[in-house]
């Protein structure tokens, strides 16, 4: 104004060369204490490293997403590795494009490049409670349309092996998950199949909901997911934490596993996948671990089945002894109890004997009673009777006896013709020797003594 | 084997196998049935989990060597 109220009056204007005027800028710039190792938040946007240093611009954007403010800012290679490192460990992100972040820095004036933002330090808590709110707003909204739990419900198979492998295909990260899987001590066999998907950018989302589509297309072929990160020591994970990715992942009917994290941040995926695993390689070990866990516990069933069949029949084999030594003490008992039983019966006996002896002494005498008062009713006629008997009787032993008699006669003349008094009587004699008749002369020997019987007497010789 | 066994399936009838077992009521008569199902289950369970199983290596092979 000063200067323009001076060229109204006729003074030569005071015109300074453009490296003056920037150099004015500039030294404006410097002195401003506004300006120099002030805390700026913004949004990181075409991030490039270039000849160790990093060069980006910063932008902020208002709610419908124009772009309201716009800067560029360099952070130079003296401190670059330094800002990295810190912004990594923390966040377990590269700084990188898309993220908001707080910048402690100054602002230069350059005579050629113009205003910049000079990168001196970071507050990675800023990103971190930024990429916090983000994944908040995820997970709230997946809460409110009901998908949030859907996949942790999905049932993992008792043995995983089908496994679809979502990741890209030369990175480092996916060679760990197979060199893991197939070199397993055990010898479990799986079957993964990689479906290539870009895993970090702007395109993440987009080309791991590609692969997962495919995977759906067989669903029946896979026991589950895995989605794993590229690998390396930087990876740029802000394309995970992204609402559609999430909603695909928390949708989808098999179980997914992912291994994408970082030891101190989680993604939205960490929180909805089915099991979440820091590392490939821990995606890989939870596989076999499953596996392994699962064989045991077949294997623990079938020694219950052999130890519980052997314990069993063991078991039955001691039941079975012990009747056998139970059974002849039973039979002793059974025995012993019989007898005495049978002598308390016999002890009875005589009792019952004589019981029944003067029961039945009793009936006879009342039947003797009885009869001999019938007796001496019916005498008379008896002793008739009886008479008459003995006379028929008299009468039959007579006749018997004269047959008899004469059957005796005759017997005795047959007899009496058959003596040997009768043979002796017409002369004729009986040899003996010793008691013993003599049929034979040549039987005698000389000097024997011999008895010869006659009719009357007899007469001892001696051979000659 | 039927085809109808998974090994989850397996895993499934070993354990019903065992809860049998458990029971009061199990029955001498089934032990050497249930020991060799058992046994069967298991050389199944080995079969999924040691060999490579053709058909489905098969499948799966065609699956991802398809042009997209």
């Amino acid at each position: 104004m000063a200067m323009g109220d001076q060229g109204l009056f006729g003074m030569a204007p005071a015109a300074m060369t453009l490296t003056q005027f920037t150099m004015a800028i500039g030294d404006a710039v410097r002195r401003n204490p506004l300006l120099q190792r002030a805390w700026v938040v913004a949004e990181l946007s075409d991030v490039r490293v270039s000849g160790g240093h990093c060069y980006m611009e910063l932008v902020e954007k208002n709610q419908s997403g124009q772009t309201v403010a716009k800067m560029r800012a360099t952070i130079w290679q003296s401190t670059f590795s330094m800002i990295r490192q810190k912004f990594y460990a923390a966040t377990g992100r590269d700084i990188m494009t898309g993220l908001k972040v707080m910048l402690n820095g100054s602002a230069n004036h350059h005579a050629v490049y113009g205003l910049s933002f000079s990168v001196n330090d970071i507050d990675p808590n800023y990103t971190l409670g930024d990429m916090e709110r983000l994944r908040r707003e995820i997970l709230d909204r997946l809460n409110r349309e009901g998908v949030l739990g859907q996949n942790k419900m999905r049932r993992m198979p008792e043995a995983p092996q089908r496994i679809a492998v979502i990741s890209a295909a030369g990175a480092a990260g996916y060679g760990d998950f197979m060199n893991h899987l197939v070199a397993n001590l055990e010898g479990f066999v799986f079957y993964p199949v990689l479906f290539p998907a870009v895993m970090q950018g702007d395109r993440t989302s987009l080309s791991v909901r590609e692969a997962l589509y495919k995977v759906a297309q067989n669903l029946d072929k896979w026991d589950c997911v895995a989605i794993l990160r590229g690998g390396g020591a930087t990876t740029d994970l802000n394309g995970f934490d992204d609402y559609e990715l999430a909603r695909a992942v928390a949708t989808f009917p098999i179980p997914v596993v992912v291994g994408i994290g970082h030891e101190r941040d989680r993604t939205v995926l960490d929180e909805i996948a089915h099991t979440r695993q820091k590392t490939p390689t821990a995606v890989a070990a939870f596989f076999v671990d499953s596996v392994r866990a699962s064989y045991e516990r077949a294997l623990s069933l079938v020694d219950f089945v052999s130890r519980y069949t052997t314990d069993r029949l063991s078991g039955e084999m001691r039941r079975l002894t012990n009747c056998e030594a139970l059974i002849p003490a039973l039979v002793d008992v059974r025995l012993s109890s019989a007898r005495s039983l049978l002598e308390r019966e016999i002890s009875r006996i005589p009792v019952l004997v004589s019981s029944r002896i003067s029961q039945a002494g009793a009936k006879l005498d009342m039947t003797g009673r009885l009869l001999s008062a019938l007796a001496s009713r019916g005498s008379q006629r008896a002793s008739e009777r009886l008479d008459e008997l003995t006379g028929r009787l008299i009468t039959a032993a007579d006749t018997a006896m004269k047959r008899n008699v004469a059957r005796l006669d005759s017997l005795a003349g047959m007899i009496g013709a058959l003596s040997p008094d009768n043979t002796l009587k017409r002369g004729y004699s009986i040899t003996r020797v010793n008691g013993k008749a003599v049929t034979d002369a040549s039987s005698l020997k000389k000097g024997e003594r011999i008895t010869t019987r006659l009719y009357h007497g007899e007469v001892e010789s001696e051979v000659v | 084997m039927n085809d109808q066994l998974s090994y989850g399936n397996a895993i499934a009838e070993l354990e019903n196998i065992v809860a049998k077992m458990q029971r009061d009521d199990c029955d001498i008569d089934n032990l050497a049935g249930y020991t060799s199902r058992a046994l069967e289950l298991l050389k199944y369970c080995k079969e999924k989990l040691f060999t490579t199983d053709q058909e489905v290596k098969k499948c799966l092979e065609a699956l991802s060597s398809k042009p997209e």
